[in-house]
Parts: C-alpha cells; structure tokens; sequence
C-alpha cells in the first residue's frame, strides 16, 4: 500500500515568540493548496499565517495585525529571501518551504 | 494599616511595589521591552484583579492581567482588544483600563489609539468595540496630539451605568446617557489654543478628566492649556487655574475619599514644558479648584526638567488616601499627607501608575 505523506511548510519563530508556541521555535504546517487554486503544489503565504492563526493564535498575532499586515517591526524570509521581494504575502510557498519570523533592528 | 499595592507602566516594563508597614518593597521588573500605557486594579472581587496594557515595539499591543498580586500574569491566546474587519483599523496601544461600577460586575473598559472605547463583560478579558463611538461623525475631525490620537479617560457615573464619560486627544470630552448607544461632545468652556475657534464645540485637546469623589456631577480636567472642573456632569466647564504657576500639563487625580481634593503636575506652557521654576512639586485643592497648595516636601530640591505624564499621577483607595507619581525621567514618588517619599529611582519613562489598598 502506497502512503502519500502531506506536503509540510515550516514556520521559524525566534526564541523570543517561543512562549507562546508551547515552547517551540518550528512549527510544521500542512500545505493546504485552497480548491480554487489552479496552483495546486503551492499556496500563498498569507493563508499559511491564517493557519497559524486558527493552530497557534497567541502567536500569529505576534507577527500579523488584526488587518493581516505583517506588524512593522517584523520581518519575514521565505526560504531565506525577503518577502518583500516576493510580492508580500501574496508569495507563493511550496512543500518544504520555511517561512522565518525574524525581529527587525528597528524599533525596541 | 491596610499592605499598599502600586503599579508603575514604564516605557521598558511593569514595576511592582508593595508597603508593608513603614517601607515600600520594590519588584524586579515584570514584562520587559514593552511600553505599559495603562494598567489598572479591579477591587470589585474577593481577590483585586491586575491589568496591564502591554505594547511591544515588534511584536504589537496585548492586555495581560493577574490574578495574584502580580506574581504572574495571562492572556487570551486571541487578542484581547482587536478592531472588527469593517473597521480597517489596527490597535496601536490601549491607553486606558478602567473598571466600571460596583453595580456591574464584570464590566470593563477600554480606551484606545486609534480612539475607540472597548467594553468587557467578561472581567477583562475579552472586548468589543463601541460601534456607536467609532461611526460618530465627528471622527474625521478628530486629530491626533503629540502622542497619538488615543481615548484616555473613561469614568463610568457611579450607580447609573448607562451614563460614562470619555475624553480623547484631540477631540476633547464626549458623553453618553443610554449606555454607548449615542455620544455627544461636552466641551463647553474648555478653551483651545490651537483651532481658529478658541471654544469649539469639539477638538480640545483634553490631557485627563478625574471625578470628584463626593458629587458624580463633579469632575476635574486638565486641557492642553487650562485646568477645569464641571458640577453639571460635563455639561459646562469653569476655569479652576487661577492659583496655579502654570495652566499647561498632563495629569490630574482626585481623592477617591476625600470630596474637593485633587492634584496636579503644573507646567509653565505648552510651548515651554517645564515645570515652573524647574522645581518638582505637585499643587493640591482642597476647595475644588477654589485654592492651590503646593507640596514639596520630600521631593528634590535641586532643579527638575521632567514632566508627569497624564496617566503617572494617582491616589489609592485608602481611607486617607495617599498619592503617587512617576516621572518620564524615571522616578516614582507616594505621598502620605504632605510629606513625599522616593519609592524608586533610574526606571524607564514612568507612563501609568495605579495603587490600591488591600484588605
């Protein structure tokens, strides 16, 4: 019998968040491409952070406002790449990705 | 005597302290790196319920509260203060926490940048946006002060809980009398230096708003320029300066038990925020605004260039009442009668003080 395993993305978080992960700096997500997508190996960052939000809600907003906007003072790499390079939350991630949470420099 | 509880928001943590006795014991900070705007004392339970409004410069606002004295603190895992969708907006900080009345229990504000009142019926826990207060109509025209556009007063009418009046910065003192469902600005008499209309409808730049604690119709307030008191709920406001060194400055607490007592951190002037003579003293009534003392003793000698912020002046609920302060250069300073005491020294800028006496 063959076993399909689910196509994962993991989400770094500093150690500063990980308090309110249950102590976990990685947290491992399932890619969950939506019906409508035509791009069915990949989904956009912001519905990995909607499922942040509905796993580890004390988390998620940590690193997004109530609007969805990334907060100011946060930055986002996807795969070790700005995600502002990327289109912003609109990225596309794939199976394997990491998405990590860094502090900006600013602010503090 | 009763132990005193005081809580000190700074710009990098929460200092508790505690007097047990004769002397204050000062706690290690609690929730570094964020700037506590505002906490409160819930003493309406068996056990005082603490609330800390704590904002991190990466990482955004939270309400963290305690049911132990500080010992540790808790918070929802979803946000405790969040703007609905329609609204478009995000929560800047919470600016103010206040408890409602003995007759509602449970029922908690909030104030907020952007302006907006939350209400809590669920001990603080979670809140809801006053839809009435985010539509009004004058909001467009509401305009941001120095520091922030923000909701930073809220005092519920003792006993008639559909009756609470707000103030905000940049807009001045709004009022409602069936229980959030419609507000309407109540700023007659309170000046304003920075509009072509000295005595607008609405617009002041009302600093912070302290109920007399004898009459509910009485109110103190300090203006950004001017310092006033109310006996009509709000509805008309008289010029109480008279006496002072200076009309300008933040803060302004009242005697929760003593009727005509209240105090004040004057500066000389909006365009010169020091205080006068750079001397550190706060000015006492206790006629209501009809006369000021000012009490120094115990405060330093040489010269003073702070300032108090609106929310880092208070009094506990003693039956004499003490008074306390923080400043933005980091001391924090409790009166018993007329003498001061330094509590503690070399904090961060002092934002919110609150102090209860614990039964």
């Amino acid at each position: 019998m063959n076993t399909v395993s689910t196509p994962m993305v993991t989400v770094a978080v500093p150690s500063a968040l990980a308090g309110y992960a249950g102590g976990r700096t990685h947290i491992e997500l399932a890619l969950k491409p939506s019906d409508s997508d035509s791009d069915s190996a990949h989904m956009p960052l912001d519905a990995v952070f909607d499922q942040l939000a509905a796993d580890v809600p004390a988390l998620e907003r940590r690193i997004r406002d109530e609007r969805g906007a990334i907060r100011g003072h946060v930055n986002v790499y996807l795969d070790g790449v700005d995600i502002r390079e990327l289109g912003g939350t609109a990225a596309r991630v794939g199976a394997g990705a990491t998405v990590q949470i860094l502090a900006a420099i600013s602010g503090g | 005597m009763a132990d005193l509880l005081l809580l000190a928001g700074t710009r990098k943590g929460l200092l508790l302290a505690r007097k047990r006795g004769r002397g204050w014991d000062v706690e290690s900070i609690a929730l570094p790196m964020t700037a506590v705007y505002a906490v409160g004392i819930d003493a309406r339970g068996a056990t005082p319920r603490l609330f800390a409004a704590a904002a991190s410069e990466h990482w955004g606002p939270t309400i963290l509260h305690s049911d132990d004295l500080g010992a540790t603190w808790s918070e929802p895992d979803r946000a405790p203060v969040a703007f609905p969708e329609r609204t478009g907006a995000a929560l800047a900080r919470v600016w103010q926490i206040q408890p409602a009345g003995e007759d509602q229990p449970g029922v908690v504000y909030a104030g907020t940048e952007p302006t907006a009142l939350f209400r809590s019926e669920d001990g603080g826990l979670t809140f809801e946006l006053n839809e009435a207060l985010w539509d009004h109509p004058h909001r467009p025209q509401w305009a941001p002060g120095f520091g922030g556009q923000a909701l930073h007063t809220i005092v519920p009418y003792p006993g008639e809980p559909d009756r609470i009046l707000i103030a905000m910065s940049g807009g001045g003192v709004y009022r409602t009398q069936d229980g959030g469902r419609s507000w309407a600005p109540s700023n007659t008499g309170i000046k304003c230096t920075f509009l072509p209309d000295p005595y607008p409808e609405y617009g002041q730049c009302v600093h912070k708003v302290a109920p007399d604690s004898g009459d509910p119709n009485r109110l103190y307030l300090q203006n950004h320029n001017g310092v006033y008191r109310t006996d009509d709920w709000g509805a008309t406001w008289s010029d109480i300066a008279r006496g002072l060194p200076g009309e300008f400055g933040f803060a302004v607490a009242a005697d929760p038990r003593r009727s005509g007592r209240a105090y004040l951190f004057p500066l000389v002037s909006d365009g010169f925020r020091f205080p006068p003579d750079y001397r550190c003293r706060i000015y006492r009534t206790e006629d209501a605004g009809a006369s000021w003392d000012d009490l120094s003793a115990g405060l330093p000698d040489d010269s003073f260039y702070s300032v108090v912020l609106r929310d880092a002046l208070t009094t506990d609920n003693a039956d004499q009442a003490g008074a306390y302060f923080g400043t933005r250069t980091g001391e924090l300073y409790g009166c018993a009668d007329r003498q001061w005491e330094r509590i503690a020294g070399g904090l961060p800028d002092v934002l919110s003080v609150r102090a209860a006496a614990l039964a």
